[in-house]
């Protein structure tokens, strides 16, 4: 997911429109399509997923790279705690708004 | 040690994990075989270790991926995880701050236009394009597609996830830029 959407949404959003490369669609639209109900869902399980993939290759890299095997238990606390932390904060987000 | 792996009694079993060496399995030839120093009172060598370790693991340095481009690149790749995380929590700010309204929205696109924070986002643009490519490369390795009870070549499968990638940003740019 992250692979496929990701690259697009840091052109268009992060990059392009700032230095007004490109125009995005006008504010209140913006507003409107980030409230709708489908678009929460779907950036809930985008954002869900992002976390998620965070904290699983993470983990194996704190594990492989830095030899923390012996650290397993902690850092398998650690980060899906932070995921599962993240992604709760998503869903009050985006529960709020509108 | 007969076929069905039965092992006549009274003879040592092979050395194996969670055994001990034939020597020590002997038992009834103490006087010549070798017998644990703390049976006999003797001090004990704190370096011993009973049955030997399940398995032999040499110490690997902390920098084992500095070595070899390849190791190099594997942990870059997963490195980009940390950049995903981060796009989808901007993502998570961005969408609070369109719903606070347009002198949010417009506060934060100020900022986002600084150069410093361009840089850094094409710097994180770069890694995520990385992130991208390599699993997309991979996929033919991780799905093993079947149709009609042949296998998809992994050429197609490699096409297709890179026409898929294409289709998403394509229907993105879409929906977010103006027409």
């Amino acid at each position: 997911m992250a692979a496929l959407f990701l690259p697009v949404l840091l052109v268009v959003l992060f990059i392009a429109s700032p230095l007004e490369w490109v125009e995005l669609v006008t504010f209140d639209e913006l507003q409107r399509l980030v409230r709708h109900p489908l678009m929460r869902l779907g950036l809930f399980g985008f954002v869900f997923l992002c976390f998620f993939h965070w904290a699983h290759r993470f983990r194996y890299t704190l594990y492989d790279g830095l030899q923390l095997s012996h650290l397993a238990q902690l850092i398998a606390v650690l980060t899906y705690g932070i995921a599962t932390a993240l992604t709760a904060a998503g869903a009050y987000v985006l529960w709020g708004l509108g | 040690m007969h076929a069905g792996r039965g092992v006549l009694r009274g003879l040592p079993e092979e050395c194996g994990p969670g055994r001990s060496h034939p020597a020590l399995q002997g038992l009834r030839d103490g006087g010549l075989l070798q017998i644990r120093p703390h049976a006999l009172g003797g001090a004990v060598n704190p370096e011993y270790r009973p049955y030997h370790p399940k398995s032999y693991r040499p110490r690997v340095p902390i920098f084992w991926w500095l070595r070899q481009w390849a190791y190099l690149k594997f942990i870059a790749r997963e490195l980009t995880c940390v950049l995903v995380a981060y796009s989808a929590v901007m993502l998570l700010v961005l969408v609070v701050v369109v719903d606070q309204g347009q002198a949010a929205y417009l506060e934060f696109v100020d900022w986002l236009s600084r150069p410093s924070v361009v840089a850094f986002h094409v710097a994180v643009l770069l890694g995520a394009l990385f992130h991208t490519v390599t699993w997309l490369n991979v996929a033919p390795m991780a799905i093993v597609l079947k149709v009609s009870g042949r296998r998809v070549p992994a050429r197609a499968v490699l096409l297709g996830h890179y026409f898929a990638w294409v289709v998403c940003s394509a229907v993105l740019a879409w929906a977010l830029i103006q027409k």
